[in-house]
């Protein structure tokens, strides 16, 4: 059935139409859209304003889209190697295989981010809010996707490959924060306050937890180093300086998974 | 003509009559006399009050405009009354400090149910005693500090009383330096440019049944004594630096009865001491308490905290205040015994918090799941709270005031 699509007409679009309908068909995909459509419901049906219910919906989004982006990607990844083996020995290019399955995995988890948190939104009246959170609910998807089909590709053991975004989850959403924490108690007599917005930036889970705080009331809260890093944020320099590192984050992983999957004996 | 007018002393000033304006009425009138303004809309300003006794009484809408010229009333002599009178427009000064009503060495002055609207100043008592200042409707269109006047400034004066006035949009709502023995009553101050409440060097003096809400700064009580503060309520000082109230080098005051919502800080002590701060309610603030450790033998007891992001935060590990039986909504302990106290003590000052008042930068990591794995590991192992800072017999139920 399959097979008949990919033998004619457009190969690369019809490999992606075949991802894509596989990945939104599974049963994983549906229970994640719906738990995560039911969770960020609930948070802002007991949410009694604005800031609350932000910030209720960011603190489930950098748990989970993190998680189901990395764990999700390699898991299909794996679950897919032998047809992924089979389309190799027909005539297409390894670059349209790469690019149809990364193209359909974002897309996917995109989709199920508009339906699972936009749209809730959209629902209970927070429309600006939801706008914002959709172009970052993009970004992240992208970022984690990618990093994990690196890993994957890199990775021909499946265990170690979902060891390894196991561990890469536990960085982005808490490590990262440990170091940075520790490096401010070690650094406490240095002027770190300057220096800080440059680091935190790199990752991408906590860019998007303090532009959604400084969205909110906790902002007055984030005291002397929130107004700098306002600062930073609100500057085009550090508007800047943010995209570039988040496209790094997506094109980084890419091209290396790509590189490693043009020339990979499989 | 001057009998007519001088009819049992009182003068008329209207539009249409002999007498046109405030000065010439002042300039005629007796000593104790009843000035009567009848409506009308009076460009006047620098008018200066030179004799003691006078009841200044608008009627209807008398408007006193000052046009932005220089300042409206300047009272000096005693005991003088300003009532129902409309005065606007009292301009902007960085050199002189324009007011639209100012007593100066005055006692015995009264000044009630006026409204000022767009002044400088408004209400100005310097070197005054004994004057009593109410239901007053204070409002300012202030966009800059530097360029905002006050709303009831008080310099150098004892035993004033000041109830039921309204402050709305001057730089502090209502200011005293140097004011002793008075009383501040059911006032209203909100939107203030800077604090809604600022007093200093002012010793025993009542605050009660006010209410201060989303002023730029909240409210600030400096170098004073025997302060006595109750049922007020501070209310959406929300900022980078918004206090509920901010006390500093404060001795032997009394704190009770109030309710801090929604503040940034609900009540910061700096140098504060010997103060008992009972029956407040401290709800959904960002911190509810800060606690220098220049802040010496306080009490703070049978308060509620309710859903404050923060409960406490202090900068040293060692407590030199007193926290016992308030009721803590974070607070997951039993009570066997069924006596309404918890029978584990309570750490107000959670690590994390304790972490962000030590150092500054990890504030920028609220929210994350970092401080939120410490704040969990911090209940299964309480051991790692380096904060001496106990309430050892926390509340079950939360604290019914009476």
């Amino acid at each position: 059935m399959q097979l008949r699509n990919l033998s004619s007409g457009s190969k690369q679009l019809s490999l992606f139409e075949h991802y894509i309908n596989d990945i939104v068909r599974g049963k994983w995909f549906i229970a994640y859209t719906v738990l995560l459509f039911a969770l960020i419901y609930a948070v802002l049906m007991f949410s009694f304003e604005t800031s609350q219910a932000v910030v209720g919906v960011m603190n489930l989004v950098i748990f989970i889209v993190p998680a189901v982006g990395l764990f999700f990607t390699s898991m299909y990844y794996y679950s897919r190697r032998e047809f992924m083996e089979f389309i190799l020995s027909q005539p297409v290019s390894r670059t349209f295989v790469y690019f149809s399955f990364y193209m359909a995995m974002t897309l996917a988890m995109i989709f199920s981010f508009i339906l699972g948190v936009s749209v809730p939104m959209f629902i209970q009246g927070f429309i600006p809010e939801a706008i914002k959170m959709s172009l970052w609910g993009v970004l992240l998807n992208m970022i984690f996707v990618a990093i994990s089909l690196m890993v994957s590709v890199l990775t021909d053991d499946r265990v170690r490959g979902l060891g390894t975004v196991l561990l890469l989850w536990f960085f982005f959403t808490i490590f990262y924060d440990a170091v940075l924490t520790a490096v401010i108690i070690y650094f406490r007599d240095y002027p770190i306050e300057k220096f800080i917005p440059f680091v935190i930036a790199i990752n991408p889970v906590d860019d998007f937890r303090i532009s959604t705080l400084l969205s909110t009331n906790i902002a007055a809260m984030l005291g002397y180093s929130g107004a700098v890093i306002k600062h930073f944020f609100g500057r085009f320099f550090g508007v800047l300086y943010v995209t570039f590192l988040q496209s790094l984050w997506v094109i980084v992983p890419f091209l290396v998974g790509l590189w490693k999957f043009r020339k990979k004996d499989f | 003509m001057l009998t007519n007018i001088l009819i049992a002393g009182t003068v008329v000033v209207c539009p249409d009559c002999d007498v046109r304006g405030l000065k010439q009425a002042v300039s005629i009138a007796q000593p104790y006399d009843t000035i009567l303004i009848k409506e009308g809309h009076y460009k006047e300003d620098s008018i200066i009050v030179d004799k003691p006794g006078l009841v200044i009484m608008g009627e209807g809408e008398a408007v006193i405009d000052a046009n932005q010229k220089w300042e409206a009333i300047l009272v000096i002599a005693d005991s003088v009354t300003v009532t129902g009178l409309t005065i606007m427009n009292v301009p902007v000064s960085y050199i002189h400090d324009h007011a639209a009503l100012k007593f100066d060495g005055v006692s015995g002055c009264q000044i009630i149910n006026n409204t000022f609207i767009n002044n400088f100043f408004a209400i100005y008592l310097a070197h005054s005693e004994g004057c009593l200042v109410k239901d007053n409707y204070i409002k300012s269109n202030a966009k800059r500090e530097m360029a905002a006047g006050n709303g009831i400034h008080a310099w150098y004066c004892h035993d004033l009383y000041i109830t039921g006035n309204t402050v709305i949009q001057h730089r502090d709502g209502i200011y005293f330096e140097f004011v002793d023995n008075s009383f501040i009553e059911g006032n209203y101050s909100t939107k203030n440019l800077r604090y809604g409440l600022h007093f200093m060097f002012s010793d025993r003096d009542v605050y009660s049944h006010n209410t201060f809400v989303n002023n730029g700064a909240g409210t600030a009580v400096m170098y004073s004594r025997l302060i006595s503060l109750y049922n007020n309520i501070f209310e959406k000082n929300w900022g980078g630096a918004s206090y509920g109230i901010l006390l500093k080098e404060i001795y032997d005051c009394k704190i009770y009865n109030n309710i801090f919502r929604e503040n940034t800080v609900g009540l910061y002590m700096e140098n504060c001491n010997r103060t008992p701060i009972e029956h407040n309610d401290f709800i959904g603030n960002g911190w509810a308490l800060r606690v220098m450790a220049n802040s010496q033998d306080n009490l703070v007891s049978m308060n509620n905290f309710i859903d404050n992001m923060f409960e406490v935060a202090t900068n040293s590990r060692r407590s030199f205040n007193k926290f016992n039986k308030n009721y803590w909504s974070k607070y997951n302990g039993y009570d066997l015994d069924r006596d309404g106290i918890g029978d584990i003590p309570y750490r107000p000052v959670s690590l994390t918090s304790y972490l962000i008042e030590n150092y500054e930068a990890i504030s920028l990591m609220i929210e994350s799941y970092f401080l939120k794995l410490l704040d969990l590991l911090e209940k299964i192992a309480p051991s790692i709270n380096p904060v001496g800072l106990v309430d050892r017999e926390p509340l079950m139920e939360r604290v019914k005031h009476d």
